[in-house]
């Protein structure tokens, strides 16, 4: 505190006036003096917020008070943060007259205010970023009932979240059949969305799609989307026959209808009688059919427009003949469309031999390809997707 | 993401658009409106060099198809220029080929552009 002015911060009535910020040092340290409190701040109820925006319990939220709250690694911090590049007590944030300030305490690896090293106490402005170790901790100066209003709605995300994973399908694993997937949004909703269940004896319902953007709005269109696949309540569909669901999803989801949102869709039938699958798809990544003894693979795709993009689409269908022991790969192009560390953007091909570099997938397949994309890629910006069917023995 | 409008040329009535930097959410955001002026309020055959583009997501597909849409209604057409493999490979997983044709030189976009085509 020993290189703060206090000059006439009892004015409540100035409002703060940044003439009034004084540099006093030239090195790249900051200290800065207040000589005003804003009025308008106490009219607004608003209150001083410490957010971390990265690191370790990511969007905690803490409300500052003329208390010292204590960074660091030591358990008698208030705030605790397991970093091995924080010392035991690294800083202090605090409110004085109005103002946030940070005080390094003579930490080992420094504190940064918006990239530059602190010494000593500073001033901490509004929306400044301050970063500690690996943590990065941003003030906010904020109503309270407006963060109020952001958590809450922040608590609806995730029920609506839990909601959709609950919408997902159960793992199968029986003689005939397995099926297994890796799901990863890349917001807390995202717009991709799959399921399969048997129709009869004799047709199992393999199905994904990929709604444009992510977000909430995506996840809804996704959701209504599904849920029609699922229950099977597409009027005059035969559900059995994927050229069928995917004009009957096309005349439902028009984009013009939609907001402009419009899908991509995968849809099989697998025939365990005749050991074949029959697909249809429309604008979605190719699934990959591995023969038995993994030395093969086939792209199942068929030429038609994304679901909901023109009234005319057409509705092409293929089939292809499974050997028992085949394995099918199923997925969204968020699971190929990365860029390396390396800046190289991928393409299927550099999925497609991921998959293929297993000599024995398991029931694990999904998340050991989910590993390695992750570890391959700068980030994961689109939902990732990924389902993995066997298909055994026919059981007679 | 960078939109160049090139001024049309009165002889071929082609209005030449270049987009360079990536289609995704961001990008889509910045350029989709200008894009949309110079593309579909027009309603002239358009010529839009994608030989910038680093990636397509699905907004910038979703901002294609609009695009293929309005101007059929019109009976004019886009042609999209020399897009980047992994750019290729995402409109033809779309199946975009089937409504946007690609040509792989100026020379051929015109062409393109001349002769008549209907999607399969």
């Amino acid at each position: 505190m020993s290189n703060v002015k206090n000059e006439n911060y009892y004015d409540r009535e100035e409002d703060l006036d940044l003439d009034d910020l004084e540099i006093l040092d030239e090195d790249n340290t900051r200290t800065m003096a207040t000589t005003g409190i804003s009025s308008a701040a106490v009219l607004e109820d608003r209150s001083h917020f410490l957010v971390v925006i990265a690191g370790s319990c990511e969007g905690c939220r803490i409300e500052l008070s003329d208390e010292p709250l204590v960074i660091g690694r030591h358990h008698s911090a208030d705030l605790l943060l397991d970093d091995s590049e924080i010392s035991g007590k690294h800083c202090t944030i605090q409110v004085m007259m109005g103002e946030v300030f940070a005080t390094d305490l003579e930490s080992k690896n420094g504190t940064f205010l918006d990239g530059e090293q602190i010494r000593g106490t500073v001033l901490l402005p509004a929306e400044s970023t301050l970063r500690v170790g690996g943590h990065v901790l941003r003030h906010e100066y904020r109503n309270r009932k407006e963060v109020e209003k952001t958590e809450d709605l922040e608590e609806d995300l995730k029920k609506a979240a839990l909601y959709v994973r609950a919408l997902l399908p159960q793992p199968i694993s029986t003689s005939s059949l397995e099926a297994t997937w890796c799901y990863i949004p890349s917001e807390q909703l995202g717009g991709d969305a799959f399921g399969y269940h048997w129709i009869d004896d004799d047709h199992f319902a393999m199905y994904l799609i990929d709604v444009c953007g992510h977000g909430a709005r995506a996840a809804m269109h996704s959701v209504y989307a599904i849920n029609i696949l699922r229950q099977q309540t597409l009027p005059n569909t035969d559900f059995t026959k994927p050229e069928d669901v995917l004009a009957g999803l096309n005349r439902v989801f028009d984009m013009n209808s939609h907001g402009g949102m419009y899908f991509t869709t995968w849809f099989g039938i697998y025939r365990p009688s005749k050991n074949r699958i029959d697909y249809a798809s429309a604008g979605h990544p190719p699934a990959l059919l591995v023969n038995p003894d993994r030395t093969h693979v086939q792209k199942l795709r068929t030429k038609n427009l994304p679901t909901g993009t023109m009234e005319s689409a057409t509705r092409n269908t293929g089939t292809v003949m499974i050997a028992p022991g085949s394995w099918l790969y199923l997925f969204s192009d968020g699971v190929y469309e990365i860029e390396t560390a390396e800046g190289v953007p991928w393409r299927l091909e550099n999925f497609q031999k991921v998959i293929m570099n297993s000599s024995a997938a398991n029931e694990d397949e999904p998340n050991r390809i989910y590993k390695q994309v992750e570890a391959t890629a700068t980030s994961l910006e689109d939902d990732f997707s990924l389902l993995v069917f066997r298909f055994l023995q026919h059981e007679v | 993401m960078e939109l160049r409008i090139t001024e049309v040329e009165e002889e071929d009535q082609i209005t030449h658009v270049t987009l360079v930097g990536r289609l995704d959410t961001e990008g889509v955001d910045e350029v989709e409106l200008e894009f949309g002026g110079a593309v579909m309020a027009s309603r002239r055959n358009a010529i839009v060099d994608f030989s910038g583009v680093t990636f397509l997501g699905s907004l910038g597909i979703r901002m294609l198809i609009g695009a293929a849409r309005a101007l059929a209604y019109h009976e004019t057409k886009m042609v999209v220029l020399t897009p980047q493999p992994h750019v290729l490979e995402a409109m033809e997983s779309a199946s975009l080929d089937e409504i946007i044709p690609v040509a792989g030189s100026a020379e051929e976009a015109r062409e393109m552009i001349q002769r008549s085509w209907v999607s399969s």
